[in-house]
């Protein structure tokens, strides 16, 4: 021990002795291990750690779906449930095992500024179910089913009542209804959907069947004791179809299926794909890090060597010089972990809010104990990685000749290729990092100029929550709507204003189901397939929108006068089903063919397609007035879209000024901007291109400063040959290029391999890629040239020093 | 009576100072004398005469403080690093007493090493490096490296090198100083051998047993010539 203590002594003052190899290699070990630690404390609260719950593998979540559903298509959807297939499930299957709860918005209205939070409304023994930690009070009890009680999310109690430690029993006003505090959950709990608050069943303003009627619901179950999801499936499948005889339009298209709640949240998300991307990327950048620093230390033994000789002729032993050597790594590792980890906790909320909502659980984002295991385990391994190559050399090296030799190796500069291997590894690794950071800058630019099938620029979105008040009956709530967006269009700076359920892009949306007059079916409940989104809209909603006319007219004021049951397409959805013929005039309808209860509809206009997101195909969408079409449920948020004159956000504080003025408890959020909501739906794709890019530069300048570091040790080396050369009438000309060309040799070989390598990870990297190729050559010569460009001038320095080198001197030496 | 024509070296009042810090060190004085093509000169006196600068001097690898130095009757001591490289390079051939072998280069391309430096073919080079190998004894080691020949091999190397490039004058210091007797006789008829033949030779040697090779001795004591009446003329076999 005493001697462990003496070398590790030893090895602090020989680093401190060296102080610009130390803060060089501790330098680039932060930085990969920063960008290290922070991708992993994303990594883990997303993917790995994303749900908080005891054992949340046995939680499932019950949707409904198409009987011919594909869980890996996420063009399948799963469907949340209607009141008319809740009620059957319950009957039959009971309420013990089973609970539900109800996704939608409430208004905090008793605050300076209401607010409206994303909630639940649950059963009572919801939380028996799911068994989430609380962090103070309680969760619902059987008896709460009436009680207008209100359970918080840590995250809604820290940013809406600033963490007030007596919440509890407190009342706040939800929905216009006073509710009284029993709970905050912990930190971690917002599943599902991330709710930030729960109410029990039947506790607002318009509770009872009516409000259950309009909402749609998950089932929640756990897994019994030896139950598999596939043994819980084929219960469900059972079920449905024994329910097909009670809800034939239902059961005969759609089934119960329960998922895995983790799969069921991953499926379809980007962000865990991303997320590995990201730490392939940092992993390559780690590499790079370490063979710069394995360079160092290489470079640091070559001059230790006399001294690792005079230790061995002194007795020393093979083990005690690897010890010695790898006191002084570990120390390096060390300090770089502590140090990655403090970078680690600087930049994970910048990236935590690049990310913005992509994170639906940022509070999940933390340097936890994991993140610590992670980094020591990276820090380990780079201690290995980095310490390998110079204990090879210790270990295959003749210290006695070394000493015989006095340390002079002549003009055979020892572990050049070693050194010259590392630098063609950073060269490759560089190389994939910038033709993946040059795919995707390319490939988000395609995305970029994605015609979304609307005029994005100049146009405001929010979402209003219509007051109790205003909110007794459906007509009515769109009365109050109709006049602020009438109050709205006479604002200065605002060109025109409409609502909508739902805003096409990033919003969730409806499908409904429907039939055609042309088409009647064989069998009487088929469906047409596609179904199309309804956007239930104002009149103008299309025009203020942008959305081109590509024949007919849009919805005006008259059909709704007239009692004309119109409606609008789009141009995909008409091409499907009339791929030859106009649209207009035909008709189609809700539900099934036969089914009474709905109207036929005319189509007087087809409109451009609109897409959801730039990624994803344009769905078939059709457009009906808000004053025709009786929305069920989600009627009191209705989206605002307001054209201004110029930029929209300056003109929100007179539109919410406005709104307020119709009605002081109307609630205003989600105020984004068009292309804000545009940029929102291709964040992911932002953000990974923006942090490869940031990993590929930051490998660049690792890379340039390794390839300088290997050519000024290489000259070095190299000195008494170079001084030859020049004996032997070498000009200045040809030694800048003897360096100069090796370096480039190396860059060349490294951009090969790195090639190959990438050519060979195409389909995994094109998976990440919106319509560029994996082989795009504007991106892979433009790849290569920064990176010969950056060794050129890497390796410049180092040979202008070999041309200022003394022939006489260098021969004496 | 010297010819002047036949001159390939002359110094006229060539001096070299080393400034370090504050002292100014003399290496050499006021240095006149000339060499005639195809002598074979050696240069003697003790350690820190200022042999070795004088070598460096001839072998434009350094320039005079003072004085001027011509070669081939033109004036070099102002030439561009360039300049001087180019006549390095094609006019004179140098033999070191640590052989100057580059460890990763082969027999062949250490050999080779100057004409890299012209735009000469490849077959040509080729030849000619071969051509050289062979007149020291050492065609058959082309694919060696410097680590698996002897000393004596080494500077056999050395001087197929210095050859190679068809020089005017071969500058030799200490060329038998890293090499036992056996080998040191070798390296030493070698040269012998190659002055017979007609090459301009300058030899920097600590050995009196190799001076008797020269046709003339040029002795040094502290930077300067030792009176030229004591500078030593031989018959030139």
């Amino acid at each position: 021990m005493e001697f462990v203590l003496q070398d590790l002594k030893f090895s602090f003052r020989s680093l401190r002795k060296a102080p610009l190899f130390s803060l060089t290699a501790i330098f680039c070990l932060t930085l990969s291990i920063g960008a290290v630690s922070a991708i992993f404390s994303v990594f883990n609260a997303v993917v790995l750690d994303a749900y908080p719950f005891e054992d949340p593998d046995s939680l499932i979540d019950i949707q409904l779906t198409a009987r011919d559903f594909n869980f890996d298509d996420p063009n399948d959807f799963t469907y949340t449930l209607p009141q008319r297939s809740l009620d059957p499930f319950l009957d039959e299957m009971g309420n013990e095992r089973f609970t539900w709860k109800a996704d939608r918005g409430f208004a905090i209205t008793d605050l300076e500024t209401p607010v409206s939070i994303q909630g639940s409304i649950v059963s009572s023994n919801y939380f028996d179910v799911v068994k989430p930690q609380t962090r103070m009070g309680r969760i619902f009890k059987d008896d709460d089913k009436d009680r207008p009680i209100v359970i918080l999310s840590y995250r809604q109690w820290q940013t809406t009542w600033g963490g007030d430690p007596d919440i509890l029993g407190k009342t706040i006003t939800v929905d216009g209804v006073r509710h009284s505090v029993v709970g905050v959950l912990e930190r971690e709990h917002r599943y599902p959907n991330y709710a930030d608050l729960w109410v029990p069943e039947r506790t607002l303003s318009d509770a009872g069947s009516r409000l259950q009627s309009r909402l749609s619901y998950n089932i929640i179950t756990r897994l019994q004791v030896d139950q598999s999801s596939e043994q819980l499936n084929q219960e469900l499948t059972l079920l449905s179809d024994r329910l097909i005889e009670l809800d034939p339009g239902l059961f005969n298209r759609y089934r119960f299926r329960g998922f895995e709640v983790p799969a069921l949240l991953a499926r379809g998300a980007q962000l865990g794909e991303t997320l590995q991307l990201l730490l392939v990327a940092v992993i390559a950048l780690l590499l790079i890090a370490s063979a710069n620093v394995t360079n160092l230390m290489l470079s640091r033994m070559q001059q230790q060597e006399q001294e690792l000789s005079l230790r061995s002729a002194l007795g020393a032993r093979r083990g005690r010089l690897v010890r010695r050597l790898m006191m002084e790594s570990g120390l390096i590792a060390f300090a770089s972990a502590i140090l990655g980890v403090c970078l680690a906790y600087i930049i994970l909320p910048i990236m935590v809010e690049q990310a913005g909502t992509l994170i639906q659980n940022p509070e999940r984002v933390l340097i936890d104990l994991n993140v610590l295991i992670f980094s020591l385990f990276v820090t380990l391994t780079t201690i290995l990685f980095v310490s390998l190559a110079p204990l090879i050399r210790v270990l295959s090296t003749d210290l006695a000749a070394t000493l015989r030799a006095g340390g002079n190796k002549g003009m055979m500069g020892g572990g050049a290729n070693i050194r010259h291997a590392l630098v063609t590894a950073e060269a490759a690794l560089t190389f994939m990092l910038l033709v993946g950071a040059g795919l995707m800058i390319k490939s988000f630019d395609r995305l970029q100029s994605v015609d979304m099938g609307i005029e994005n620029n100049d146009l405001q979105t929010l979402v209003l929550h219509a007051p109790a008040s205003r909110a007794s009956g459906y007509h009515e709530t769109m009365r109050f709507y109709d006049q602020i967006i009438d109050e709205l269009e006479s604002l200065p700076g605002v060109t025109a204003a409409a609502y909508t359920n739902a805003i096409p892009i990033t919003d969730r949306s409806t499908s409904y189901s429907m039939s055609i007059e042309d088409f009647p079916p064989e069998n009487p409940d088929d469906l047409i397939d596609p179904a199309p989104i309804g956007m239930i809209a104002s009149n103008d909603f299309a025009e203020v929108l942008g959305v081109q006319l590509v024949e007919g007219r849009y919805l005006n004021e008259q059909d709704v006068t007239d009692g004309n049951q119109v409606l609008l397409i789009t141009e995909n959805m008409a091409k499907h089903h009339w791929p030859n013929q106009s649209a207009l005039g035909k008709r189609i309808k809700r539900g099934a063919y036969t089914e009474e209860t709905f109207q036929w509809w005319t189509i007087v206009g087809v409109v451009s397609a609109i897409r959801t997101n730039p990624t994803a195909p344009a769905l078939h969408r059709y457009f009906r007035s808000a004053n025709q079409h009786v929305l069920t449920r989600d009627y009191r948020d209705m989206r605002l879209v307001i054209r201004t004159e110029g930029e929209p956000r300056a003109i929100m504080p007179s539109i919410r000024r406005e709104i307020r003025s119709v009605a002081a408890n109307a609630v205003v959020s989600n105020e984004l901007t068009m292309n804000e909501r545009i940029s929102n739906a291709t964040r992911t794709q932002q953000m990974s291109m923006q942090i490869v890019l940031a990993f590929s530069l930051v490998g660049l300048i690792l890379a340039i400063a390794g390839i300088f570091g290997v050519f000024s040790y290489n000259v070095q080396q190299r000195f008494r040959e170079i001084g030859l050369r020049m004996v032997l009438g070498a000009k200045t000309l040809s030694i800048f290029m003897l360096v100069l060309k090796s370096a480039v040799g190396l860059g060349v070989l490294g951009l090969s391999i790195g090639l190959v390598l990438i050519l060979s990870a195409r389909d995994y990297i094109e998976s990440y890629l919106f319509e560029v190729s994996g082989l795009d050559p504007f991106v892979y010569v433009n790849a290569t040239l920064v990176l010969l460009i950056s060794i050129i001038a890497a390796a410049c320095l180092p040979a202008r020093r070999a041309t200022l080198t003394d022939p006489v001197n260098s021969l004496r030496e | 009576m010297l010819d002047r024509k036949n001159e390939v070296i002359r110094l006229n009042n060539v001096s070299k100072i080393f400034l370090t810090e504050d002292v100014e060190t003399h290496a050499l004085s006021e240095i006149s004398f000339s060499i005639q093509a195809g002598e074979y000169v050696s240069f003697s006196g003790p350690s820190g005469c200022g042999k070795s600068t004088l070598l460096n001097l001839l072998g434009l690898l350094d320039t005079p403080s003072n004085g001027e130095y011509l070669l081939n009757h033109k004036q070099v001591a102002q030439l561009s690093a360039n300049e001087r490289a180019t006549i390095r390079n094609e006019e004179i051939g140098f033999i070191f007493q640590a052989f100057n072998l580059v460890g990763d280069l082969s027999v062949f391309e250490n050999v080779e090493l100057p004409l890299t430096y012209r735009d000469m073919k490849r077959n040509e080079r080729r030849e000619k490096v071969m051509s050289c190998l062979e007149k020291v004894g050492m065609a058959h080691r082309v694919n060696h490296y410097p680590t698996q020949l002897s000393g004596g091999q080494q500077q056999r190397v050395a001087v197929a090198r210095a050859l190679v490039g068809d020089p005017k004058i071969l500058l030799a210091d200490e060329p038998t100083g890293n090499l036992d007797t056996k080998n040191g006789a070798s390296v030493m008829s070698l040269l012998k051998d190659l002055h017979e033949e007609g090459a301009t030779i300058c030899m920097v040697t600590h050995d009196a047993r190799y001076t008797e090779h020269a046709s003339r001795v040029i002795h040094l004591l502290d930077g300067q010539l030792v009176s030229p009446e004591i500078t030593t003329l031989r018959s030139t076999a």
